[in-house]
């Protein structure tokens, strides 16, 4: 069917058409091309894509058309014409005028065409190579000279561009201008000599960029980390899900002799629709990075790691969580099957509530907000296809979730959907957007949330993370939504984090959304899993469970996948006090001073689910097949067995299985409003705001340079009141420090709000927390 | 581009002439030449700015026109038009010539900075041949030794001043500002007309009654080109009546008059105006296409520079009756005098409430904005001209939708070529009937023929539509030296050939269509049997490639692929094989394009095969082209013309 937006719900008026002789029934507005799809006829093609806007530029796709017996003089480019009633289209299979037609574009597309196929990473899964077998002349005629240019140039340090190979259909500049709104890739020139091309200083620095490599019918575009390694039929190829966000996408992950050699977007129009961004698609090396643990390691008496057996670090890490109080501390990036591991170890093995899988600055209010608001609900992509108003708070759509980003985007450009931000400045993200700016300094956004007004029962508001650290702004954000009708979404940075919510790796929180303080659900959940009784008490959050550490109440700590630097840069030595036994796959700050290290699969080596922001949940298998290293959940089975209090959860899929039996608690914990505080910042000192940017020091991000190469350079967004009085300009490097450390940066002067200054908080030379311990509030500001 | 504060003024000043931003990035690129005499990176990223663009995409635009320069040109840069009618008639001599004189290629500049040179394609004013342009000033009839002296002159420092433009040739810098439409205020300089734009008026008023002056009629008018010039001979009494009509009799009247597009494919004007849909609450525009760059075309240039009003006049009742509150003329920016008149012209209708807010005290409010286009023969196609307009690359649009539903920022729009424009004021004044009277069953009225090439006396005819090349080349003195017709065009290069079996074919859409060419134009260039067809071709053919936009598979590649054959062929190279395959190509390229100029390229070849297959193969044979070039060049052995 087309994938030309259809709503399905108006009645769609349907149009039957005769395509070489037999009928089809499509929806009004379907292109001809579509419709032979429909009835399995295969129109060659090149510039048609199904989400680009039609153009018609190849015409490759001629065929001929009559319609109510008038016949077009001409044949027409059936990616361009929408059906119409008696409709009769004869294709290259009934028409020798259609198929002369095409032979003859084929062939002029490639009298300049280099046909170097044997060496083009584009061989083998080649459209143009395809289609010139299925519907090209036998020989060319072709004996003149062939135009050349210079072989690949990067386009950015990420993307190679073969300008000899390329057939000119404009997809991937349409792609970057109407689906990413990043036009740095156009097309120069005219005629013959046109060609595709950058602005000389501006590299195509589009998050989205490697989508153009996916989408190029040719191998005109390539990837500099792919180029050359592989030829496809030499791939094994996965359907997988992304690691990398809650946007949730689908991927498909081609794998030679046990090793990822590329990502590419799958195609879930629900989701993704076929694009993804560039981190999912790249940034997949830290797999295979030096540090890899691949055995247990436990600590000798020297204070060093050594290696050792299964069994001996099974035994003495069941041993260090037995003997003392132990909490759980398991990052937002394990697989749902994985976090109702740790939850159910938790409760179990471990009989306490005392597990957060937040390890990112969080509050009391964010809990309550997830276990009242968030687990057991459900919202999707098609609410913002059909929002008349969508509301951003705490949360940079192209940076924290891109696809959220292009649905946004998508809308915008389609509908002029409106958007507002609640932020200190606009980003470009937001401007892409058109977004209307609150313009609101960090820690104020509770009052900027109060006075909005303009919002309706079909507005949907987006929570992002940051929303957290605001005190009272998610409690604003409820109150809004209270009274306007608008939905509620809330939409984490990292993939596993809706997961383990749902999964109750939460300290109010058991599995299906069942809440700790709700004895019902409790008795419920101890039926299912066949226990006597299950801790009551509330549990703490990562937090209260450092400073327990640091009190010495707690003595033993399960870390899986935690960075203690993304919350504070004091947690690590506070740490080393416990007993810590670390699930992991690389060396870490944890595995520097765990106790126990138990090496770990990671994504690509194992099966598992990850459920994104809609709530959305996608399986995926092991794209690595024969890996050695396991999935935590296997892991954490065999540790309370040794523990001698079973969680049977031998497998990924027994654990998913038990899950989905659970089914979802129909009741949900209360909510308590927060009162408002806004932050005061003294005279003369400037608000810290930051986030995240896609590319940026991310560990996962890790061993793809080139990747790394097209990350937005750090520099400090200053207003032009602070520039002047600190008598900076553009470029001029600036330090923002706290009484705990400095960043120094490039100033880059923006219409930011005139009490804040921004940097972004995890890339080169600026780690925020690791520098100033604070993700926000004040700071001083110098010239350097 | 470093930028002064009144830089700034005028840049900005620029922005506020469009509706929308985006549009002024043709005339900032003029702009920045005015400043760094070509298209500097820092005046991208000026432009980007300025306009919230991305820089990609200003450079996108700026590589799509010939007019930007990448790098450095002379303070007087020099054009040589080798289209093949200018090249057969002498301008290979003149560019070659020039070429060794100055000791540069092309596009080379002279070591002193003062000259540089550059072949171009037909610049309108084939009548004027071998025509020459310095800075896009006019220098009619050259030869090789006046253009030698023109450019010794310009590298004294005193440059020969054009024949049809200022009495002083302007810089490169100076021109480019003019063409960023800012006044230099040098209109009123130089002649209304030269000879060959009078020649019909003159054969008429000795008493000749086949053809009928009407546009024409005041060029040999000192200040035919003045407001007051224009008024005294009638101008802007039609819009007085036209403004006390309904919007919709006007339409009608334009319908009943039985008008047809004079920009190549005839469409009914009235019908066309017609389709705006009416009470839709939304922005009208009335765009003109004075892109004129068909090779052989060159009526509307000269109409423009004699007779600017006719045209303002024309846009006022266009824009009155589809209720349009904005026009632009869309004009080539080859043609530095013109837009100096048309630019003068419009301001002077602004000062005396033709223009701008309620106009004679009607209520009717119209702004009148002139575009200038920067090299790029594509935008003479309705599509690509908007898509121009609009400020990005000249290629033609997806249609559906026509411009009349969404057209100049998606919105409703007519596009209408100068002369259709220009004939509606006398249709006005003198009623649909009178009209409607001259002319033939369905090619109703009068219009401009363009005779050109080896005539006696080529030039510009007004005459009523079924009038035959035979009375035509009469009235022209005869074909040069008592030569043979061999063969012609019936409107510009696009359509297919005619030879002298068609001297009497009536030069009206269904006659010339019957006899299976396109009316087109009416740009009648005339080729007498001392002509290589080949050569003829394979000029046009390059042409064809140099203009192709580039956007789709056939016409792009096509056109490349066309050029080398031909090239063969004119060398003697090659089979008669060569010829089925071309032919065939000439199948596979026309009728399977995006857009009419692939259709064009094809036309030519197609055409001359059908009629001098015979002359093909004699290249073939003897292995080169049994033709003199020297024998169909207006100049002697010497330089000189004859
Ligand atoms: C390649 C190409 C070039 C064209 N150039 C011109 C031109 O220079 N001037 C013009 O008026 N029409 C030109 N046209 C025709 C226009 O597309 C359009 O039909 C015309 O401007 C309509 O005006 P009319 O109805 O008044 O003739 C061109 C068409 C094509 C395909
Ligand atoms: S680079 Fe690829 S996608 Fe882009 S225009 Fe060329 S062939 Fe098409
Ligand atoms: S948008 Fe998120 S889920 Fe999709 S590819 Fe990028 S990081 Fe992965
Ligand atoms: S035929 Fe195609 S390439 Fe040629 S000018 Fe038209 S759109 Fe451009
Ligand atoms: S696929 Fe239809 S024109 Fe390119
Ligand atoms: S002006 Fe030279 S060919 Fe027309």
């Amino acid at each position: 069917m087309s994938t030309q937006e259809i709503t399905t719900e108006t009645a769609v008026e349907m149009i039957t058409i005769t395509i070489d002789g037999f009928e089809v029934s499509v929806p009004k507005g379907t292109l001809v091309i579509r419709a032979a799809e429909k009835l399995g006829i295969q129109i060659p093609r090149f510039c048609d894509h199904p989400l680009l806007d039609p153009v018609g530029a190849c015409r490759q796709c001629l065929v001929e058309i009559e319609v109510n017996g008038r016949k077009f003089p001409k044949p027409q480019a059936s990616c361009t014409i929408p059906v119409e009633p008696g409709m009769i289209v004869n294709t290259q299979l009934t028409s020798a005028v259609a198929d002369k037609a095409q032979q003859g574009v084929m062939e002029l597309l490639l009298i300049n065409h280099p046909l170097d196929c044997p060496v083009c990473d584009k061989g083998g899964e080649c459209p143009l190579q395809n289609q010139a077998m299925s519907n090209g002349r036998e020989e060319s005629r072709f004996e003149g000279t062939k135009r050349t240019f210079e072989k690949p140039i990067n386009i950015s340090s990420q993307v190679l561009l073969d300008r000899e190979r390329c057939i000119l259909c404009a997809r991937c500049t349409r792609f970057s201008e109407q689906i990413a709104g990043d036009p740095f890739i156009t097309l120069n020139e005219r005629g013959a000599l046109q060609q595709v091309g950058i602005y000389e200083k501006e590299p195509f620095e589009s998050y989205f960029s490697g989508n153009t490599v996916q989408i190029c019918p040719v191998g005109a575009l390539t990837g500099a980390s792919y180029r050359f390694r592989a030829r496809p039929f030499d791939l094994i190829s996965t359907p997988s899900a992304c690691e990398h966000c809650a946007s949730g996408c689908d991927m498909r992950t081609d794998v030679r002799r046990g090793k990822t050699l590329r990502r590419l977007a799958g195609d879930d129009a629900a989701v993704n629709e076929e694009w993804n961004c560039d981190k999912g698609r790249w940034a997949f090396k830290y797999v295979n990075a030096k540090d890899r643990i691949t055995t247990p390691l436990i600590r000798d008496e020297s204070g060093q790691l050594r290696e050792a057996s299964w069994p001996e670090a099974l035994a003495l890490a069941a041993k260090g969580l037995k003997e003392n109080r132990s909490a759980v501390l398991v990052g937002g990036r394990a697989t749902l099957e994985d976090a109702y591991g740790y939850s159910k170890f938790a409760r179990i093995a471990l009989n306490t509530n005392d597990i957060d899988f937040r390890s990112r600055v969080t509050s009391k209010e964010e809990k309550n907000f997830l276990a009242s608001h968030v687990v057991g609900t459900q919202i999707n992509y098609k609410d913002l296809d059909r929002a008349d108003h969508v509301l951003l708070l705490g949360f940079e759509a192209e940076e924290e979730s891109p696809i959220v980003f292009l649905r946004l985007y998508k809308q915008v450009k389609k509908r002029e959907l409106k958007i507002t931000a609640v932020a200190p400045f606009a980003s470009r993200g937001n401007k892409k957007l058109k977004a209307e700016l609150v313009s609101t300094p960090a820690g104020n956004e509770a009052s900027a949330i109060s006075k909005i007004s303009n919002l309706s029962n079909k507005s949907v508001i987006l929570i992002g993370e940051r929303l957290s650290e605001s005190t009272g702004a998610i409690s604003a954000a409820v109150a809004l939504a209270a009274n306007s009708g608008a939905k509620l979404a809330w939409i984490p940075r990292r993939a596993g984090e809706r997961g383990a919510l749902e999964a109750g790796a939460l300290s109010n929180l058991l599995p299906g959304a069942r809440p700790v303080s709700d004895n019902a659900a409790r008795v419920d959940l101890q039926a299912a899993w066949g226990v006597s009784s299950l801790p009551s008490n509330p549990g703490l959050d990562s937090d209260e469970i450092i400073k327990e550490v640091e009190k010495g109440n707690i003595g033993a700590l399960l870390v899986g996948g935690v960075d203690p630097l993304d919350i504070s840069p004091d947690y690590q030595a506070i740490m080393e006090k416990a007993f810590i036994v670390s699930l992991e796959i690389r060396q870490s700050a944890v595995t520097q001073i765990a106790d126990v290290v138990l090496p770990v699969a990671a994504v690509v080596e194992k099966s598992g689910t990850f459920i994104n922001w809609e709530s959305r949940a996608r399986y995926f298998e092991a794209a690595v097949p024969d890996s050695l290293t396991r999935s935590d959940v296997r892991i954490l089975s065999m540790l309370a067995d040794e523990m001698e209090s079973s969680i049977n959860l031998p497998t990924v899929s027994s654990a998913r299985d038990e899950f989905n039996s659970l089914g979802t608690w129909h009741k949900r914990e209360s909510f308590t409003p927060v009162s408002v505080e806004s932050t005061k910042i003294a005279n003369g000192k400037a608000n810290l705001c930051s986030w995240r940017l896609l590319l940026d020091s991310g560990s996962m991000q890790d061993g793809e340079n080139n990747l790394a190469g097209t990350a937005h350079p750090s520099v400090a967004i200053i207003s032009k009141s602070r520039a002047d009085s600190l008598g900076v300009s553009n470029g001029d490097q600036i330090k923002i420090s706290t009484p705990r450390g400095e960043i120094a940066l490039a100033c880059q002067i923006d219409s930011i709000d005139e009490e804040s200054v921004w940097v972004p908080r995890n890339s080169i030379n600026s780690k925020v927390i690791e520098s100033l311990g604070i993700t926000s509030g004040e700071v001083s500001v110098v010239r350097a | 581009m470093p930028l002064t504060d009144s830089d700034n003024l005028v840049m900005d000043s620029i922005i506020n002439r469009y509706p929308r931003s985006r549009s002024a990035i043709m005339p900032l690129l003029h702009f920045a030449q005015s400043k760094d005499g070509y298209v500097t990176p820092e005046s991208i990223e000026v432009i980007a700015k300025k306009l919230n663009l991305e820089s990609a995409e200003v450079s996108a635009v700026a590589t799509f026109y010939t007019q930007y320069k990448r790098g450095p040109v002379g303070e007087y840069h020099v054009g040589v038009c080798t289209n093949t009618l200018c090249a057969i008639m002498g301008g290979d001599e003149i560019f070659e010539s020039l070429k060794e004189h100055l000791g540069v290629e092309n596009n080379g500049v002279t070591q002193d900075g003062k000259v540089s040179i550059e072949h171009i394609e037909c610049n309108a004013a084939c009548d004027y041949a071998p025509v020459v342009m310095a800075n896009w000033e006019f220098y009619d009839n050259q030869s090789v030794e006046s253009a030698k002296d023109l450019v010794d002159s310009m590298r004294q420092g005193n440059p020969i001043a054009p024949t049809r433009g200022p009495d002083k040739l302007p810089t490169w810098k100076e021109n480019s500002a003019l063409l960023a439409g800012i006044n230099d205020g040098l209109a009123n300089q130089g002649v209304s007309a030269g000879e060959p734009t009078l020649l019909g008026l003159k054969i008429a008023q000795s008493g000749n009654k086949k053809l009928t002056p009407e546009l024409t009629k005041s060029y040999d008018q000192k200040d035919s080109f003045t407001l007051d010039g224009y008024r005294r001979n009638g101008g802007y009494k039609a819009i007085e009546k036209a403004l006390n009509m309904s919007p919709d009799e006007v339409i009608q009247a334009v319908k009943d008059s039985g008008l047809r597009g004079r920009g190549g494919a005839g469409f009914p004007t009235g019908m066309k105006w017609g389709f705006i849909p009416q009470g839709d609450n939304k922005e009208h525009y009335f765009v003109v296409n004075a892109d004129e760059s068909e090779p052989g075309t060159c009526k509307d240039t000269p109409l423009m520079l004699a007779n600017p009003h006719v045209l303002i006049e024309g846009i006022i009742i266009g824009s009155y009756a589809i209720r349009a509150k904005h026009a632009f003329i869309y004009i080539r920016g080859e043609v530095a005098h013109v837009i100096r008149r048309v630019q003068q012209a419009i301001e002077d209708a602004y000062k005396a409430g033709l223009l701008g807010k309620n106009i004679l005290g009607k209520g009717f409010d119209l702004d009148l904005v002139l575009h200038v286009g920067a090299g790029a023969y594509i935008c003479g196609e309705e599509t690509a001209l908007l898509d121009s307009l609009e400020g990005f690359r000249g290629q033609p649009r997806l249609r559906p939708p026509f411009p009349a539903i969404a057209g100049l920022y998606a919105r409703p729009t007519v596009v209408n070529n100068v002369e259709s424009v220009a004939s509606v004021p006398a249709i006005i004044n003198n009623g649909a009937q009178w009209f409607a009277s001259l002319g033939t069953e369905k090619s109703k009225g009068f219009t401009l023929y363009s005779l050109s090439g080896h005539v006696k006396n080529p030039g510009q005819f007004e005459a009523p539509l079924g009038i035959t090349l035979r009375e035509l080349i009469d009235m022209a003195g005869g074909m040069r030296n008592g030569n043979k017709l061999k063969f012609w065009t019936p409107g510009g290069s696009s359509t297919p050939i005619f030879t002298d079996e068609h001297l009497d074919i009536p030069l009206d859409y269904e006659g010339v269509a019957a006899a299976g060419s396109m009316l087109g134009t009416k740009a009648l260039q005339i080729f007498d049997e001392t002509t290589s067809v080949v050569r003829a071709v394979l000029r046009w053919t390059e042409f064809y490639k140099h203009e192709s936009c580039g956007k789709c598979t056939p016409c792009r590649e096509g056109t490349w692929w066309l050029v080398q054959i031909l090239k063969d062929l004119d060398a003697g190279k090659g089979e008669q094989a060569d010829l089925e395959k071309l032919l065939d190509l000439c199948d596979n390229i026309a009728g399977r394009s995006f857009c009419a100029l692939a259709d064009g390229a094809a036309s030519p070849i197609i055409s001359s095969i059908k009629y001098f297959r015979e002359e093909y193969l004699e290249h073939l044979r003897i292995g080169g082209s049994p033709f003199n070039p020297a024998a169909s060049s207006l100049l002697t052995s010497d330089g000189v013309r004859v």
